[in-house]
């Protein structure tokens, strides 16, 4: 769902210190620019290393960028600090006992930014736009032209049926049951609630309309400027007016040296942070005195995906070989500078799927005796291209390191040079034949069941993207957006029943046993694997508030992730 | 011959240093400019074990910079002299033929040199070195046959319009004059008479263009079209330039060897120059 | 020749060098061994891709797609910039960029003159002097240096080590000249350096052979100062090679100042051409080349016109070089 990035340009650091296990996020500096009473006014710059290729659906905007929208957009369903799900833009949910039907209220008196309500029709549209009916009766001339969905698609797949049951209120069908149908519709925090105008406009993909604290001001590929929504819905504890800030200026800038520079001379308030070679400046920012660094959980699992319907790794000793060879430890000591966690499993420990069994870790012995058996089953020697961003020295280094640690288990490794916008292109539907890149992420399983089965609608002969086909072949294609996020482009009956089982399981222990088995099964046939757990940090300067503002449904959502923080309750003490 | 200055001597030994290095290079008992150094990361300059130190990424920056050596010299080498050739026969022929050839050739240098080389370079090399199998990674000989191809195609029209401005002023002299009229070949007079005077001018512009050659294969890598697998001195800076805070020094190496080498051949084409045109050195 | 007909020939050549340029950029995308249009809209059905095939001529041959694009081009269409729905127009983009680029080249030209000419004055006064060698050789090895390398060392120091700069970025005039500045200066030295020593040298050599003209022997044996002379009676004629060569650097300033701006953010015309070819966003590439060629031709032109009012001669030699 995230925008592409090879390589390492990801694959973040960890906590410095041992992280204990409940710790949701931790400040690793107290700082003492905290006046506590807000600070109305001001006008701030914050450095991101995420560009911003639009607004619409099929716009994934990645993290940092992510952050800068969620400024202008508002999802759904929030997730608490405990990684419960609960009604944010929503006033309630309720669903049948069997998990299939799903009734969702909307509170009341909120406005986009461009004064249409936020009603029943709204949230009705943008279900339908997320999965893709709008943009297949643009196609086939019922409608006007709407956009595409997106990944979108594939991961609403699962749903039946969007009806309106009332002015505020929507009931959503699903074809199999899912516990867990709130998560998909958080989606980890892009399923946003745009206005009816932005998404039937010819200005979906230029000028967001949310609901936000923000309003868009302008933008363009390397920048995103917002402005204070004077008519924003929530209140502060005192019942005074969000947001406090005037307005925010959000950059993107590649490297990371002029993000440091930035945040310590107080041009930037705040600056943020992922890459493997930024490792070294979060540990530098993270000593400053004067600046307050905050980092997420370690829920982010550099996943590397081999491509099961071109060999070499349609071949399961070439996948075992592959993951046996590389050396995490290796990686974690020189990219990440040991910031990040050496991975057991392929998903983190917070997460429900975790689980080191069947997990090919390094070993060396293992992986030769891998590329044996692969000369002995093809006749051929394992050679595969590694795809990775030339213009990018991270992503160079990264590869060049990837290249080594193969090498030395006798696996011919050839560096393949592509840009952002060919990866992109290349990796949707997969074409290369491996690619590292960072997608499965959270503790939750709603985001990650994409990546790991074959059909997102779990087989629905009544979906309508299957219906498209019958109207006229040329839509067959469509069907596509089914495995579009199974990178790894496979099909394994055993884990999917198992995931899908799970996902329908309301007992959240024997659901976390389905969960495990499934994982068992992913490691044992080496569908996919990874080089670490990594994380996010933002480091501020002169803010205050960060993370002081609760969730409307009461509690207080995730301090840090890796969409940043929420900047409605933020104020400047400059 | 003349004695040399002692810049010219230190400027011909470094060149003979870069030279062996570039040859010979791997001849050398130095460690592997390919191996990760886990425990030495970022070292500074004369550390034990690392003369030059190592990058963040553990790379020993010594035997990166020899090994790096060997590639940025032969495609300065070989664009050069390929370039330089062609440029050369064109630029010779459009002066010496004059009329409908030289209004071509001309034209032809005018539409070359009216792309700054840089972006003529980066969009040759991006179209060229395309693959229509997308896992069929562009191998590196093929990237450096590439690389090598537009540089010689950005260096023929700037050789080219200075082997036509030499020859320019010999068709008209005397002896190019009086053997024409002997009914002399043409091809004759250009190798005996036209090819021995311009050629020393050439070759001073030749030193220069090596230079140029080797700052634009280190510009191309650092906007992330230059070889990428394998050391050159363009793809150190490149990837240096996420050390720049931590580790200047990972920087400064490359740029060093390459400043150096730049500095020598053009001091060297300045030599002969001045060597031709015992007057006033004039650009 | 009469003097309308060299200059009508004079801007038939830029003009067939304007079209051979453009067409050779257009060419050059036809032999990518791949669709363009699959390219610009990889998250596309087929159908729109045929109707962006159609829109932007490429079912239509070489020819007629260059006609096509020409014909956009003058009208000032520059085509699009096909991120996600193609909604951004390249020519909104170079109107950004462009004045970005024309501050950067003239900046960087005031500073270099401002500074080789006082340079280049004394080291021909002073010819084979000590002052001279000092200047030579130091201009010599400066020159040496690339431009990134400059500007990486200038990051480290200014902008790293003593925080005086920001190192990354842009501020419009509007945001104040101070603000302005302090952007503009490392990118401005970093371009500059290189030019400065060509100027200097240039100006030395010009200056030196005017020295020994009889004019200058006899001023001097008049009695006039030497500062009188070398400003006033020297200067002026010599500086007219440092004038031309100034005036035809300024087109490859304009663009081929990528490496600068990449490394500075400054996201002139040089970075619009490098982000359009790794982005793969060849419309955009071919009308940005376009523009950058243009400018080479207009300062030409514009050499073409100062020189051929100073000096006759000059003309007729540069329609023959």
């Amino acid at each position: 769902m995230k925008k592409i990035f090879t390589g390492s340009r990801r694959k973040v650091a960890a906590v410095m210190a041992i992280a204990l296990v409940a710790s949701l996020s931790q400040v690793t500096t107290s700082s003492a620019s905290g006046a506590s009473t807000p600070k109305r006014g001001g006008k701030i710059t914050v450095g991101i290393f995420d560009s911003f290729p639009g607004f619409c659906m099929a716009d994934n905007l990645a993290n940092s960028a992510l952050m800068a929208g969620r400024t202008i957009y508002e999802t759904w369903v929030e997730q608490r600090a405990d990684g419960v799900m609960v009604p944010y833009l929503l006033k309630s949910v309720d669903k049948s006992p069997d998990n299939k039907t799903w009734l969702l209220t909307l509170r009341d008196g909120i406005k986009f930014h461009d004064g249409s309500p936020l009603d029943a029709t709204a949230l009705q549209l943008n279900l339908e736009a997320n999965r893709g009916t709008l943009y297949l009766n643009g196609l086939i001339g019922r409608s006007p032209k709407s956009p595409s969905s997106g990944t979108g698609a594939g991961y609403n797949a699962n749903i039946t049926e969007v009806i309106k049951t009332g002015a505020m209120s929507v009931t959503v069908k699903l074809y199999q049951a899912d516990a867990t149908f709130l998560e998909t519709l958080y989606a980890s925090g892009r399923a946003f609630a745009r206005s009816i105008a932005q998404i039937t406009g010819p200005k979906c993909s230029t000028v967001p309309i949310g609901t936000g604290a923000f309003k868009y001001v302008s933008h363009k590929l390397t920048e995103l400027v917002v402005a204070k929504n004077d008519n924003y819905w929530r209140k502060d504890a005192k019942g005074g007016k969000l947001p406090y800030l005037d307005g925010i200026t959000f950059t993107f800038l590649p490297d990371a040296q002029p993000r440091v520079a930035g945040v310590k001379s107080g041009t930037f308030a705040a600056s943020m942070f992922s890459v493997a070679s930024e490792a070294k400046q979060m540990i530098d920012l993270a000593k400053n005195k004067k600046l307050t660094t905050i980092r997420s959980q370690e829920a982010w699992y550099g996943s590397h995906w081999l491509n099961h319907k071109i060999a070499p790794f349609s071949s399961k000793n070439a996948r075992l070989a592959y993951s046996h060879a590389l050396d995490r430890v290796k990686w974690n000591k020189v990219r990440l500078k040991g910031l990040g966690t050496v991975p057991d499993s392929i998903v983190g420990k917070a997460n429900i799927m975790y689980n080191p069994k069947g997990y090919a870790g390094y070993d060396l012995k293992k992986a030769k005796q891998y590329v044996a058996a692969y000369k002995a089953e093809t006749g051929k020697n394992m050679e595969f291209s590694l795809p990775y961003i030339s213009a990018s020295a991270d992503s160079t280094a990264g590869a060049r390191l990837y290249k080594t640690m193969a090498e030395a288990a006798g696996i011919k490794v050839n560096l393949l040079s592509v840009t952002t916008a060919e990866s992109i292109q290349k990796a949707f539907p997969m074409q290369f034949q491996m690619l590292p890149l960072l997608l499965m992420e959270g503790t939750g399983t709603a985001f990650a069941l994409p990546f790991l089965v074959s059909d997102t609608s779990g087989g629905n002969p009544t979906h309508f993207l299957r219906g498209a086909a019958r109207i006229s072949p040329a839509l067959a294609g469509l069907q596509i957006f089914y495995s579009i996020l199974n990178l790894s482009s496979f099909k394994d009956e055993v884990s999917e029943n198992l995931l899908f089982a799970a996902r329908a399981e309301p007992n959240k222990a024997k659901a976390k046993k389905l969960y495990m088995q499934a994982t068992e099964r992913l490691q044992k046939e080496a569908h996919l694997t990874n080089m670490a757990f990594t994380q996010y940090q933002l480091t501020y300067n002169k803010l205050g508030g960060v993370g002081k503002l609760g969730l409307a449904a009461g509690g207080q959502r995730l301090l840090m992730t890796n969409f940043g923080i929420d900047w409605t309750g933020v104020w400047s003490t400059k | 011959m003349r004695k040399f200055t002692k810049p010219t001597w230190l400027a011909i030994g470094w060149l003979g240093l870069m030279m062996f290095f570039s040859l010979f290079g791997w001849l050398l008992p130095l460690k592997s400019w390919s191996f990760v150094y886990e425990d030495d990361l970022e070292v500074g300059l004369f550390s034990s074990g690392h003369l030059l130190g190592t990058d963040s990424n553990g790379y020993d920056l010594l035997s990166s910079v020899v090994a790096g050596t060997r590639m940025s010299i032969f495609i300065a080498i070989a664009a050069v002299s390929l370039g330089g050739f062609i440029g050369s026969v064109l630029g010779i022929l459009a002066a010496y033929l004059r009329g409908k050839v030289d209004t071509v050739m001309v034209t032809v240098f005018n539409v070359g040199l009216s792309v700054p080389n840089l972006v003529l370079a980066l969009a040759l090399v991006s179209v060229l070195a395309t693959n229509l199998d997308i896992n069929q990674a562009v191998p590196t000989w093929r990237r450096i046959i590439v690389l090598v191809m537009s540089l010689t195609i950005v260096l023929i029209p700037i050789l080219g319009r200075i082997a036509r401005g030499a020859t320019l002023s010999w068709t008209s002299r005397e002896f190019v004059t009086a053997a024409r009229s002997m009914g002399m070949k043409d091809s004759k007079i250009i190798l005996r008479h036209i090819v021995p005077n311009v050629l020393p001018a050439l070759i001073a512009v030749a030193f220069l263009a090596v230079g140029v050659v080797i700052i634009a294969e280190a510009s191309l890598s650092i906007l992330g079209v230059g070889i990428p697998d394998g050391a050159s001195w363009g793809g150190m800076i490149a990837r240096g330039r996420n050390d720049l805070e931590y580790a200047p020094h990972v920087l400064y190496v490359p740029i060093v060897f390459l400043a150096l080498t730049v500095i020598s051949t053009n001091h060297l084409g300045d030599v002969v120059r001045s060597k031709l045109d015992s007057r006033e050195a004039k650009v | 020749m009469s003097k309308i007909s060299f200059w009508l020939q004079r801007i038939a050549q830029l003009l067939i060098v304007l079209l051979l340029v453009t067409f050779g950029v257009s060419l050059l995308l036809r032999l990518l061994p791949v669709d363009l249009a699959t390219i610009l809209l990889p998250v596309a059905s087929e159908e729109e891709r045929v109707a962006l095939r159609a829109e932007l001529g490429f079912d239509k041959g070489p020819i007629g797609y260059y006609l096509q694009w020409l014909g956009n081009f003058v009208q000032g269409d520059f085509g699009k910039i096909y991120f996600s729905g193609g909604t951004e127009e390249v020519s909104d983009h170079l109107k950004e960029a462009m004045p970005r680029s024309l501050l950067l080249m003239i900046y960087t030209q005031i500073l270099a003159l401002v500074i080789a000419v006082p340079l280049g004055v004394l080291s021909a006064y002073r010819s084979g002097r000590r002052a001279d060698k000092i200047i030579s050789n130091s201009l010599f090895a400066l020159q040496s240096v690339p431009g990134f390398a400059i500007a990486l060392i200038l990051v480290i120091f200014l902008g790293v080590k003593f925080g005086w700069l920001p190192t990354l970025g842009y501020a419009p005039i509007s945001d104040g000249i101070w603000e302005h500045s302090k952007h503009m200066i490392m990118p401005v030295i970093s371009l500059s350096l290189g030019l400065i020593a060509t100027y200097t040298r240039l100006l030395r050599a010009d200056m030196i052979t005017a020295l020994r003209e009889d004019y200058v022997t006899m001023a001097a044996s008049k009695g006039l100062s030497d500062s009188r002379i070398l400003w006033r009676h020297v200067l002026r004629p010599s500086s007219m090679t440092l004038m031309t060569s100034a005036a035809l650097s300024m087109g490859g300033l304009i663009g081929g100042a990528i490496v600068i701006e990449s490394i500075f953010a400054t996201y002139g015309v040089g970075f619009e051409i490098f982000a359009a070819i790794s982005g793969r966003q060849y419309i955009a590439l071919q009308s940005s080349v376009a523009v950058i060629a243009l400018f080479y031709v207009f300062f030409n032109l514009v050499v073409d016109i100062a020189s051929g009012f100073v000096d006759p001669r000059t003309r007729d030699r540069r329609v023959n070089a």
